[in-house]
């Protein structure tokens, strides 16, 4: 049976669990609303993105021919795993590297290239014997505009030089603090863009295009792309501090749980302690009574 | 005459938005100004200086480095690659006192950015004239 020191020393340790926990939650807190402001303004920009390529489109009747569109037969695949850049986040981790993990497995005829986003997912796949042709593991804690622009553009470059045929990127699709999704989207060839979204209504003045219509279309489906690619890994940024919100509130009333039931259990004992020492007063009083 | 409406928006930025007497925008192929009541415009941006008179004469001003600009029914949207703005720039320091030339077509979104800022950051905060 644990003596009253021994408890003490529990809920001690207990206690100070809980108060890292608290303050790792204050943290991600903080953190995801950055992280949601960022990922706002850039859904903001692809949007504002999409209504202008999707207006564009309907300028220009016939097919448009961008390096970026179309295809070719995929003989390799380059897959973004877009990860956390810590861990304490629940299963966030681990569900994104088992969705990556099934990838790699797919079709064994194409050759997969592996772009890591994030230190789990480096860490993870670093010493494994899959092709890594691009890491960043601190663009999702530290990422900033340039870093992200970068990371995108040597993304696009590797399908355009030809190393790659497909670009698929595997992230956290952020629907609120208690939901996330994982989400495989191709990002390269582009396939279609802004589908199911309307054409603006004609304005009464003809639009002027500087240089032209085709050169700012074609100027924009890099953009786009690149927008998309921003917007997985704020997402997913946003989904592993809400995750990490929402595991560590759990470890915090864990935590209190335990301390109650320690607590409970030092009172208990200490009571009996008190009892025992009481009975052991009487009955030697009661001795010398006799 | 009724004022533009500004809007700019750029990745992992905050949205702003002015309602504005005059705009200047730094068009692929050049500045050029505009007032209410332009013919619907869209253009892509290079790297430059973006200038908004607002309604009640205040100025305001940012650096892209590139971007889309659409204009339609007074609407003006630019769509920045990055943008920086006046109040909170700051000259980066290894190009201070040096000329800001870097052709646009080879410099890297890092060199485009720290050459906005210190676009930008020469423009509201001019050397003084030499005196001799």
């Amino acid at each position: 049976m644990p003596t009253l020191k021994d408890i003490r020393k529990k809920i001690q340790g207990v206690r100070s669990t809980q108060q890292i926990t608290k303050a790792m939650k204050m943290m991600a807190t903080v953190k995801l609303r950055r992280a949601m402001d960022a990922h706002l303004s850039t859904h903001l920009y692809l949007e504002k993105l999409e209504q202008m390529v999707v207006d564009l489109r309907t300028i220009l009747p016939e097919k448009i021919d961008h390096p970026l569109m179309g295809g070719r037969p995929v003989k390799t695949r380059g897959i973004v795993l877009v990860t956390g850049e810590r861990g304490l986040c629940g299963s966030f981790n681990h569900d994104l590297i088992k969705t990556c993990l099934r990838l790699l497995q797919e079709d064994p005829t194409i050759e997969k290239k592996l772009i890591l986003i994030g230190r789990k997912g480096y860490d993870h796949f670093r010493r494994q014997a899959h092709a890594i042709i691009g890491s960043h593991p601190d663009l999702v804690g530290k990422y900033s505009q340039k870093a992200l622009t970068a990371a995108a553009r040597n993304a696009i470059t590797l399908y355009t030089t030809g190393l790659i045929d497909e670009l698929v990127i595997v992230y956290t699709h952020f629907v609120s603090t208690l939901e996330r999704r994982i989400e495989t989207r191709i990002l390269l060839p582009v396939s279609e863009i802004g589908t199911g979204r309307q054409a603006r209504p004609p304005t009464t003045h003809s639009i002027q295009f500087d240089p032209s219509a085709e050169a700012i279309l074609t100027a924009l489906i890099p953009r786009y792309i690149e927008g998309l690619f921003m917007k997985a890994v704020l997402e997913s940024s946003a989904s592993e501090q809400a995750a990490r919100m929402v595991a560590m509130d759990a470890a915090t009333d864990r935590a209190q749980e335990m301390i109650d039931d320690w607590s409970m259990k030092f009172n208990r004992t200490r009571q009996a302690v008190i009892t025992k020492e009481l009975s052991e007063v009487i009955a030697g009083a009661d001795a010398l009574a006799d | 005459m009724k004022p533009l409406t500004v809007a700019l928006v750029a990745p992992s930025q905050p949205l702003a938005i002015f309602r504005a007497r005059s705009l200047t925008v730094p068009g692929g192929t050049g500045y050029f100004g505009i007032l209410p009541g332009r013919e619907p415009l869209i253009t892509t941006l290079g790297l430059g200086l973006i200038h908004i008179v607002e309604e009640g004469g205040k100025d305001h001003w940012f650096a892209v480095t590139g971007g889309f600009f659409e204009l339609i029914e007074d609407m003006a949207t630019v769509l920045a690659d990055a943008l920086i703005p006046g109040e909170t720039v700051e000259h980066p320091a290894h190009l201070r006192g040096k000329p800001l030339y870097i052709p646009q077509e080879f410099a890297s979104e890092v060199q485009k950015v720290d050459l906005a800022r210190a676009m930008l950051w020469r423009k509201l905060h001019p050397e003084p004239a030499n005196q001799s």
